[in-house]
């Protein structure tokens, strides 16, 4: 295109770089897109099926994290308690609360296990031991997991609609760039850690 | 590729010794080594070269008429070979030889499903997952959880049940405590019910196994390809020796 | 200002730049590849605390001991445990599999009752049990109950309701097992019988798979002490290969066999402090069964029959024979002349004090006012009601040998968890809690040892499946009858009152896995001994001496059950197969990695042939063969095997059921009216 009309005068400038800026536009506008608008686009979230404050049980419950999520008699780690262990003390109301009723008008009275939705759970073909990296590795729950033990309430569960993995297993920013657990728990969050530490795994070691 | 430089001090080399003396092929093993690896039942189409089978019962006879004809039933398996041929072959880096415990990982999730790996065994001791893994309905109560399920299109093999030394060293941590080799034992050699299987440690001089492979009646299958197999049968049987020194009926007196 | 299409393009080509400057085509590589690795239809294996519980196995008459391990409540894998009172811990690969059978594809979901155009509709339960019992009210005929495993505590309570005007019928495998043939050899019946395992040393088998799945699985290989087995049989079974020694012999000849060694044992003095009655009589019987006579009559020569009959020391050699899970019993003579070796080595040296258990105890129904018959002594077309219970039998039962025995119009009821053989054949099918839902006591191997274990139920059954109890109570309310003595709403109920029998009785003792044997001075209630059961217990009887005068009857060593006719049958079948062969309510459906995945068990449809008769007659694999017996046909594939003599056919039993089992049952060739039906004429033609 000539920077000249066919009258003979000047383009305007808008005509002039209109190619650079239809470049720009685009390369701009997706660059927005992607960075701004499709990260949520990829992930759904859903609620707990119950609010739950866990630093109400530990400092009025006085409890650890160990109280709620031991290990077995076998060293396998327990997850998260059972409808029993919560009913040892949530028979009756203890506070206030809505979501205390809840629990015990929908899950005590009628025994119904609570579904909870697993942040930091794996797809069944890793296995991790809880107890090695405790006991043996001196981790603290905080170190992977973050400061759960003091938050007020849990936070909605969030997964990636095409891998389907929760997102504190997926990893929270598009760069990928975390490295710490409490942000990502891919493989090689692990591996890079595991590296670190001098303690090079076999496949085998996490696989199943 | 030299092993022994990547092997950290004491760490075990696990293998196994089968007697086909004893072994009475009523298939136990098989049943308890699908019912553990959550293998699914056979499909309508399916027969022993195309089954998911993990340990596979063979009957080998020596090819004479009755009344001297001779059968031995062999439960073959993985090898877990020192040199394994899969290992080289693999274009996804999916199976590994674990230099901590001596057992060849096969990593299904990573497979592709090319079965490089299962032209390149020479035990056959390789499956293919044909058909994605279906159960009757509600059958799904009872998969093991210490393992994975999985799809068509990758290649499995056993794996010496390693999830269940993973079950127990945690207890052992748990309990302050090394882990007794008695432990860790794969559901194959729970489940004989005359005991033909035994399972342990190679680098403890007075294990089972280790006794086992010292014995005169112990070989290997196609010892001559070099794959250094870590399981060794046992027979007191000749014909079983020459026809597993050849894998060729007619050349078991030759080495080729 | 024109936009024209080099601007478009622009557009375009800023936003692919800022396309792979944005994380888009990255996340989406990424998160489809993981997608690709857990896909949505693969079960996902539910975590959960590991437990285990202890129970046992319910398939088959042996009951091996179950440490089932459970994976948050649920059973994921089970194993055997070697405290029982006989055992060392095999199961054989059906009870590998057990705790899969809750989900069996081909369970009973519903009553079934055949129409007049003779298919199974669903129907009522009321409607069903009406029938069954205005059935039993008009009968003329006989009403019998089949009951495949005798001696369970549901076996007292069919006897209680059929008191005085029934009989119990028990399959042929069953009623002349080893035990109860040995003891018909006494003139007096002395009992239930023991043989002390510790002290043997040579096992002479004749026939059985003692080195497979008799009793339980690997009983002889585990054993502290090495018994050497010896082994007669026409085909090279698993057993015989593994036996130190094999005799092969012709089929069907272990009777002639059984007498030359009588004979060898007689001249040896082996019956010196006899009666001499009987010693007599026996040598009478035995005389013509010299070494040369019995090597024209079976093949087995005199240099062989010499050096067996020496090997066989009294006090230390046992005798073995029995009924083939598949191929059913010997013939009476010849199972008869077996155990006469078993009175002359001495081997039968024990009583088990007669404990009153379950249905030996009057006080569980009135054991004296029914008959029980082998199924095969019934008179034919005689019965007109037959109500089956074949669960724990673990043998196989032709149904031409029972259809035989049936009145025209003979309603056929079948009490089974599956449809299986019998059930296909009858016309009301009741539902059954199948194997590993229900509680269920085990009593002792039928006649041999005098035990009681209990397995215990994980999860429930069908909502349909009845309560046997149940089903007795319902039938008897609408007959009307009185049932004040065994007066039990369940199978649990019985149980417990089972225990209170064995409690208050304080004889026996309590053998416990990992735990020392306790005595009824520890278990002095009932609910102590139901804990202790729960936990892998099992009571054995105490022994004592054989009471009766030791003074024996031949007479059966002289019958001819089954007149040889003439045929043009040339070559023999012959039937053989495991107990997880035997039925299709033992067998889970992972147990088609044996049958279609490994070259171990014959799939139902092979028929394992001699490959030099393969050659002589020409049967090509590339033509349709079919096997042909005078009671019907079936189509085969011929597998060439070399352990087979040449002239016989081998086939297994076929549990029927959905695919893969959807193929005929050699087990149907069986002649009506013949006694044993391990070797049937027959005779291979191209289809």
């Amino acid at each position: 295109m000539s920077n000249q009309t066919r009258g003979g005068t000047r383009r305007s400038l808008l005509s002039r770089h209109m190619g650079t800026l239809m470049f720009l536009a685009g390369l701009i506008g997706m660059l927005i897109f992607g960075w701004v608008f499709f990260p949520p686009m990829l992930y759904t979230s859903t609620e707990q099926p119950l609010q739950f404050n866990h630093k109400i049980h530990m400092d009025e419950g006085g409890m650890e994290c160990a109280d709620c999520h031991p290990f077995r008699a076998d060293g396998t780690f327990a997850s998260l308690p059972t409808l029993q262990q919560c009913a040892e003390c949530h028979e009756e109301p203890i506070g206030d609360s809505e979501a205390e009723k809840a629990f015990i008008d929908e899950y005590v009275t009628p025994g119904k296990e609570v579904n909870w939705y697993v942040y930091s759970r794996q797809p069944m073909n890793a296995y991790f031991s809880h107890i090695a990296h405790v006991k043996t590795g001196g981790f603290s729950c905080e170190e992977c997991h973050g400061d759960h033990g003091n938050s007020e309430s849990i936070p909605p569960y969030q997964t990636n609609i095409i891998s389907g993995y929760s997102r504190a297993v997926g990893g929270q920013a598009m760069a990928g760039r975390e490295v710490l657990p409490t942000e990502v728990m891919r493989m090689d969050t692990c591996s890079d850690c595991h590296i670190k530490h001098g303690r090079r795994t076999p496949c085998l070691e996490c696989h199943k | 590729m030299s092993r022994a430089k990547e092997k950290p001090e004491g760490a075990p080399r696990y293998a196994m010794t089968i007697d086909l003396d004893k072994c009475t092929g009523c298939g136990a093993c098989m049943v308890a080594c699908a019912v553990e690896n959550n293998v699914p039942p056979a499909q309508s189409g399916a027969n022993d070269r195309n089954g998911t089978t993990l340990m596979r019962v063979y009957a080998m006879s020596n090819k004479q008429v009755y009344p001297h004809a001779k059968q031995v039933f062999v439960p073959m398996t993985c090898q877990q070979c020192e040199d394994p041929p899969c290992e080289t072959v693999c274009p996804q880096n999916a199976v590994e030889y674990d230099w901590t415990t001596g057992i060849v990982a096969q990593i299904p999730v990573r497979c592709l499903g090319c079965r490089y790996c299962m032209v390149a065994c020479p035990y056959h001791a390789r499956a293919f997952n044909w058909w994605d893994p279906t159960w009757p309905e509600g059958m799904e109560a009872t998969l093991n959880p210490d393992i994975s399920t999985r799809s068509r299109g990758t290649a499995e093999k056993c794996n010496f049940c390693h999830h269940r030394r993973q079950l127990a060293r945690e207890r052992a941590v748990h309990e302050d405590r090394e882990m007794c080799e008695d432990e860790y034992q794969p559901a194959c050699v729970e489940a004989c019910p005359v005991g033909a299987i035994t399972f342990g440690n190679l680098e403890d001089p007075n294990s089972a196994v280790s006794k086992g492979f010292a014995k005169p009646e112990a070989f290997a299958f196609v010892e001559k390809l070099g794959t250094k197999p870590k399981i060794r049968y046992l027979s007191s049987q000749k014909w079983v020796h020459d026809m597993a020194r050849s894998g060729v009926p007619g050349k078991e007196a030759t080495n080729g | 200002m024109i936009v024209t299409r080099r601007h478009i393009l622009k557009l375009l080509g800023g936003g692919a730049v800022g396309t792979i400057f944005s994380p888009i085509p990255w996340k989406l590589l990424r998160d489809s590849s993981v997608w690709t690795q857990n896909w949505s239809w693969l079960p996902v294996p539910q975590r959960g605390p590991v437990g285990s519980a202890y129970s046992a196995c319910t398939l088959c008459p042996s009951g091996c001991g179950l440490k089932v391990r459970t994976i948050g409540g649920r059973p994921v894998l089970v194993n055997g445990i070697s405290n029982t009172a006989w055992g060392k811990g095999g199961l054989c690969p059906a009870g590998t599999a057990i705790h899969q059978m809750p989900w069996h594809p081909a369970q009973l979901r519903s009553v079934k009752m055949r129409q007049s155009d003779g298919r199974f509709m669903e129907a009522k339960l009321d409607v069903a049990l009406a029938a069954v019992a205005a059935a039993i009210k008009g009968a003329n005929g006989t009403v019998a109950i089949l009951d495949g495993r005798p001696g369970r505590l549901i076996s007292g309570a069919y006897r209680e309701f059929l008191a005085g005007k029934g009989v119990i019928v028990q399959p042929p495998s069953v009623a002349r097992s080893s035990m109860k043939v040995l003891r018909s050899l006494f003139k007096e019946d002395p009992g239930p019988l023991a043989i002390d395992v510790d002290q043997v040393k040579t096992v002479v088998s004749f026939s059985a798979s003692v080195l497979e799945n008799f009793g339980q699985p690997g009983l002889l290989q585990q054993s502290p002490k090495k018994i050497r087995t010896i082994q007669f049989e026409a085909i090279q079974s698993r057993t015989a290969l593994k036996a130190d020694q094999w005799v092969p012999i012709k089929p069907g000849t272990e009777r002639e066999i059984a007498l030359g060694l009588a004979n060898l044992l007689l001249k040896k003095g082996y019956a010196a402090n006899w009666d001499e009655e009987d010693r007599t009589a026996l040598e009478k019987i035995c005389a013509e069964w010299t070494p040369s006579k019995v090597f024209a009559a079976s093949g087995v020569d005199e240099a062989t029959l010499t050096s067996v009959a020496n090997t066989m020391e009294i006090g230390s050699t046992v005798v073995v024979a029995g009924p083939d899970a598949v191929g059913g019993p010997l013939a009476i003579e010849a199972e008869a002349s077996i155990q006469t070796l078993n009175l002359l080595l001495g081997s039968v040296g024990q009583a088990i004090k007669p404990v009153k258990i379950a249905a030996d105890d009057p006080a569980f129904g009135a054991i004296d006012a029914v008959e029980t018959k082998d199924l095969t002594d019934v008179p034919a077309q005689s019965i007109e009601v037959l109500i089956i219970d074949m669960a724990m039998a673990g043998y196989a039962l032709p149904w031409n040998l029972l259809a035989d025995k049936l009145a025209p119009k003979a309603l056929v009821v079948s009490l089974t968890p599956v449809l299986d053989d019998l059930a296909q054949h009858s016309q009301v099918v009741i539902p059954t809690a199948l194997p590993f839902t229900t509680v269920q006591d085990i009593p002792g191997h039928p006649d041999f040892l005098r035990s009681v274990r209990m397995a215990q139920a994980f999860g429930a059954p069908a909502d349909d499946a009845l309560d046997p109890v149940d089903f007795l109570n319902r039938l008897g309310k609408i007959l009307g009858i009185n049932r004040d003595v065994t007066a039990a709403d369940s199978l649990s109920e019985l149980i417990e009152k089972q225990a209170e029998v064995l409690v208050n009785a304080k004889e026996g003792v309590v053998l416990q896995p990992k735990k020392d044997p306790a005595d009824f001075d520890d278990i002095d209630e009932a609910d102590e001994l139901l804990k202790r059961f729960k936990r892998g217990a099992c009571f054995v009887a105490a022994f004592g001496q054989i009471d009766t005068a030791l003074k024996f009857s031949f007479d059966s060593l002289g019958i001819i059950s089954d007149e040889t006719k003439k045929h043009d049958f040339t070559m023999q079948l012959i039937l053989t197969g495991g107990v997880e062969r035997a039925s299709l309510a033992s067998r889970s459906p992972i147990l088609s990695k044996v049958d279609q995945e490994s070259g171990l068990n014959p799939f139902a449809d092979g028929a394992h042939v001699n490959p030099e008769t393969i050659a002589n007659l020409a049967l090509l694999p590339k033509k349709r063969w079919v096997v042909n017996t005078p009671e019907g046909s079936i189509k085969v594939q011929i597998r060439p095997d070399p352990t087979v003599p040449p002239g016989v056919i081998l086939m297994s039993g076929a549990p029927n059921g959905p695919k893969p089992w959807d193929v005929a049952n050699p087990v149907e060739l069986a002649s009506p009216g013949q006694k044993s039906w391990r070797i049937i004429p027959a005779v291979i033609k191209e289809a």
